[in-house]
């Protein structure tokens, strides 16, 4: 079940509602003060913005509700309907039909539409005045998703270990007739951490006379070790918020915020503080040097347990029981599952003794079947999938969410924003998507270098996208997501696009390319990737990007990933990255070509079969499979490898990022997981190869790269389309292993 | 909501049935107070409550604060799941002051009669 | 567990995103298409959560809301109104006839999975 489910009733509703909007305006026509009209012309804008916004159809959304905001003031009679108004909402209607055939035709909108659709909102802007640019806030509660108060990091930054949230919570009398049960949004808390302590105040329970048993009368003090940020915790209790007294105290707050908090409590600083202390949100030195501070009162204040007892709420026994109960339940905290620091170079140390573990069970495996010793095999299959899940869990334990280097990225933002006068919002996607620490770790120069350019090239000053009908607010966005075996980041902006023209002149004139040579788009593109580009500083200004994208090309690479741009002239670029899940180990598949051993990593493979005796006799460097045609890589020619051949050739078909080739073999051998070792520097320049592996049987293997092959042999093919008109149609791939 | 009032010489056994809720709030309150002042030593059985809410456990610390004002002698038993679990979350334990997990107990209602 | 929500709404996409969003997470759905098909389909019926449209043709959410809260059965169950940003007027209305959480559109199917969640407990 997905949205995608829904999206027919979402179309059959809009078209309805399109039909509606038309029957209203006709009436209006005729009698243009007609009340019902005007509010079903009203309703049914209302529904398709919440309906589509429901369906992230943020166009939509937006268009919508600039027409619905003047047919509000319509509503309220602040503006009168007249037949300029009429038609302006026929053509809104109109346009609005445009936005949902490109939906049903699952595009987004052309640019004349998108064009259309500007010049109608500032249309309507007209009749709106200063409220105009009130975008659609965002839902629940209003609270922006990340919140850029330096409160919420004080105290999370620094060497602090402690990450345990204060919660001070006095809900309003009325919350439980209301349906809002503290006791709901208490557990709510616990899925967005672990209460650690939590201390119920019940001194406000009046006697029984005046006691009203549908009133709220309880507080809570709580200490919560969670992750969230300060809006998110405070977003927990929106919905109560108006009437209820919460304060959140972030980790690592100082004793003079716990003293302002037990000031502002009813229950008073002594109650609250032992409660604290109980808590453990403060030590006992500090209540009493918050007591001291007061002002001579006692500095030798009673425990908890006997100002109860002093007070006569509970019976001396019945504190015991309850000091019994508090140590049992710390017992069990303690044992329950908990959040453990580990250092990253014992956890290395351990990724290192998994690798070495699967080699040696690899080789045991390849020994064993020496044997023939059925027994002695099963047990080993058995230590050998035993070997594979601990392998698994230990690649688990160095995954991490990408979000933490992104919400870095903010910042980022914020300073170019600030240096070049734009206003740019920065809208994160999958930042739960979780990738391998390291990659995290050597990903966040270059992204930090693709959203720098995106800000500072990629998105026109406020004036130049006034101009084009844009909104004055550029966006940048950063997405993550997995993506068969591999996960995909993309940074993509809504600025100008790439200038074709001028990457090209540039790249002639710094004599990248030949003069007289036509490239499609995405070579073009991939042009600025060209170490000849980064000195160039004022070419950025002009084509959009430029500055240092080698870097982040070489970045990408030495990460095993892939770089790939799409733009389009007025609404923007994408650099869509490409990285695999993992780098230390890796599920592969065993061939061999010529007597040598090489792995294609598993999660590019998509089938193998042998290569029809026809094909082998042309010598065909394609391969035409069910239809479609594939081209056909001959890695004894790429590699030049000299040694005895078999008779049988067979294919192995593999694809990255949409594309697929085949891969001409000898032998195929099976799978194997490949404990990958960085090149020696020998091999380090070698095209097409991304590291080494240790076989079962000692021998070392050289990993495949599945995407630089695919460049290979997409130069190839694009080298062979011009080959009539050049003259190095002979020599194909060895010309360009050099 | 059922509350079945099961008497004998000045002691007496409170069973509460079903939910345990503000819908029932009102009622419970003036129930709790009736048998408070009529008995001595009395047990509220928790064994068939299906349900409980924050007004819910404001009773119980009502009914248990009452009663050691008035010096009546009054044990809640029997808890059941969602009750346990509530008081748990709350950690209201300690304040009740009566034991749990142990459907029965010797702290009972013997000491007084 | 075994929760019900009802979800008030004119929209069909959005009762079947909603409905979609919430079975998913385990709660029993009832869907209505106004304030009359709501108070027809509730007839005493356990519900846990209202969740409710404020522009609605046939009876509004305003109305229904104050129909519903009425019913003994009923009041003190959460009601979530659906409102838009330009709807202060209706907000405070809303407010007076005893809806206390808000959720403004266009929302996203999560925001509202998790305003159920802070409102439902275990």
């Amino acid at each position: 079940m997905s949205l995608s489910d829904a999206l027919p009733t979402f179309l059959a509703e809009a078209r309805g509602l399109l039909e509606e909007m038309e029957d209203s305006l006709r009436i209006l026509k005729q009698i243009p003060s007609d009340t019902d009209a005007i509010n079903a012309l009203f309703r049914a804008a209302h529904t398709i913005k919440g309906s589509a916004g429901l369906f992230g159809l943020d166009v939509i959304v937006t268009f919508t509700h600039h027409a619905e905001s003047v047919l509000d003031r319509v509503r309220d009679g602040l503006l009168p309907m007249d037949s300029v108004l009429i038609t302006l909402f026929m053509d809104c209607r109109d346009h609005l039909e445009n936005l949902i055939d490109a939906v049903e035709r699952d595009e987004s909108p052309d640019g004349p539409t998108l064009g259309q659709g500007a010049a109608l909102v500032a249309r309507l802007a007209h009749y709106l005045g200063s409220d105009l640019d009130a975008e659609p806030p965002p839902g629940v509660g209003a609270v922006p998703l990340v919140l850029e108060d330096p409160v919420v990091n004080l105290g999370r930054n620094g060497e602090s270990d402690d990450d345990v949230w204060h919660l001070s919570l006095r809900f309003g009398p009325d919350v439980l007739r209301h349906g809002m049960d503290p006791l709901s949004f208490i557990h709510y808390l616990t899925k967005m951490g672990e209460i650690v302590h939590l201390f119920t105040l019940t001194d406000a329970i009046p006697p029984a006379a005046e006691m009203d048993p549908e009133q709220c009368y309880l507080g809570f003090e709580i200490r919560l070790r969670s992750e969230a940020d300060k809006a998110t915790l405070e977003g927990v209790f929106d919905f109560v918020r108006e009437d209820s007294r919460i304060r959140i105290l972030p980790p690592g707050s100082r004793l003079a915020d716990f003293r302002k908090l037990m000031e502002s409590l009813p229950e008073g600083v002594q109650r609250l503080g032992e409660i604290l202390v109980g808590c453990g949100a403060i030590t006992q030195r500090e209540l009493e040097d918050v007591l001291d501070l007061q002002a001579g009162q006692s500095t030798d204040p009673p425990l908890l347990g006997e100002a109860l007892v002093r007070e006569q709420c509970i019976q001396p026994e019945v504190v015991a029981v309850a000091l019994d109960r508090q140590q049992e339940v710390r017992k069990r905290q303690t044992q329950d599952a908990r959040l453990l620091r580990v250092r990253a170079d014992k956890l290395d140390l351990l990724i290192d003794q998994v690798g070495e573990l699967v080699i040696a069970s690899a080789a045991l495996r390849v020994q064993s079947k020496e044997t023939q010793d059925s027994v002695l095999m099963e047990s080993i299959y058995e230590v050998a999938r035993l070997v594979d899940e601990i392998r698994d869990s230990a690649m688990n334990l160095r995954m991490v969410e990408i979000g933490e280097t992104f919400n870095r990225f903010r910042r980022v933002v914020r300073d170019v924003c600030k240096e070049t006068g734009k206003d740019i919002e920065l809208v994160v996607h999958g930042a739960d998507t979780q990738l391998d620490k390291s990659v995290v770790e050597r990903l966040s120069d270059p992204l930090t270098h693709l959203i720098r350019n995106a800000v500072d090239h990629g998105i026109e000053s406020p004036a130049q996208r006034r101009a084009k009908g844009k909104p004055d607010q550029g966006q940048v966005r950063l997405n993550a997501l997995h993506d068969a075996g591999s996960v995909l980041v993309e940074v993509s902006d809504d600025g100008g696009g790439l200038d074709r023209e001028r990457i090209l002149a540039k790249a002639r004139e710094r004599g990248v390319i030949p003069e007289d040579r036509e490239l499609d788009d995405n070579a073009v593109w991939n042009l600025i990737f060209e170490p000849g580009f980064s000195t160039a500083h004022k070419v950025s200004n002009l084509s959009g990007r430029g500055v240092g994208m080698d870097v982040v090309r070489r970045d990408i690479d030495a990460l095993r990933g892939s770089v790939e741009i799409e733009s389009r002239p007025g609404e923007g670029t994408t650099f869509r990255i490409r990285l695999p899940l993992s780098l230390a180990i890796i599920d592969g598949f065993l061939v061999s070509v010529a007597g040598n051993d090489y792995v294609v990593p598993l999660d590019t493979v998509l089938e193998c079969l042998e290569l029809p005796a026809t094909a082998q006799a042309r010598g065909d460097d394609q391969l035409s499979l069910r239809g479609e045609i594939l081209p056909l890589l001959r890695l004894t020619e790429l590699f030049r490898l000299q040694g005895p051949r078999g008779r049988r050739r067979n294919v192995v078909v593999v694809h990255w990022a949409g594309r697929k080739a085949g891969l001409l073999v000898d032998d195929l051998k099976g799978q194997l997981q490949a404990v990958i070792k960085p090149l020696d520097s020998l091999f380090a320049g070698l095209p097409g190869v991304s590291g080494s592996t240790i076989l079962g049987s000692g021998e070392v293997a050289l990993v495949l790269d599945v995407s630089g092959l695919m460049d290979l042999a997409l130069r190839e093919e694009t080298q062979s389309r011009t080959g009539s008109r050049s003259h190095n149609n002979g020599s194909r791939i060895h010309g360009l292993v050099q | 909501m059922e509350m079945v009032l099961e008497q004998d010489a000045g002691r007496c056994l409170l069973r509460l049935e079903g939910e345990m809720t503000i819908y029932h709030a009102m009622e419970i309150k003036q129930k709790f107070m009736e048998i408070l002042h009529e008995f001595e030593a009395l047990t509220v059985s928790l064994a068939k409550v299906t349900d409980m809410d924050t007004s819910g456990a404001q009773l119980l610390i009502l009914i248990k604060k009452e009663a050691l004002a008035m010096g009546r002698h009054l044990t809640l038993a029997d808890h059941s799941p969602p009750v346990l679990a509530l008081l748990e979350l709350y950690d209201l334990a300690g304040q009740l002051g009566d034991p749990m997990f142990i459907p029965h107990d010797c702290n009972g209602s013997g000491g007084r009669t | 567990m075994g929760k019900t929500v009802m979800i008030v709404d004119d929209s069909a996409s959005i009762r079947q995103v909603v409905g979609m969003t919430l079975r998913g997470a385990g709660y029993t759905v009832i869907e209505a298409s106004d304030g009359k098909d709501a108070l027809a389909k509730l007839n005493g019926a356990r519900v846990n959560l209202v969740i409710s449209d404020v522009n609605m043709p046939g009876m509004d959410g305003i109305s229904f809301l104050k129909e519903f809260k009425a019913r003994p059965e009923y009041r003190f169950t959460p009601v979530i109104m659906l409102t838009t940003e330009a709807g202060d007027a209706k907000k405070s209305a809303g407010r007076e006839a005893g809806a206390k959480a808000w959720i403004i559109k266009p929302f996203q199917p999560n925001q509202m999975l998790d305003a159920v969640a802070k409102l439902m407990g275990p």
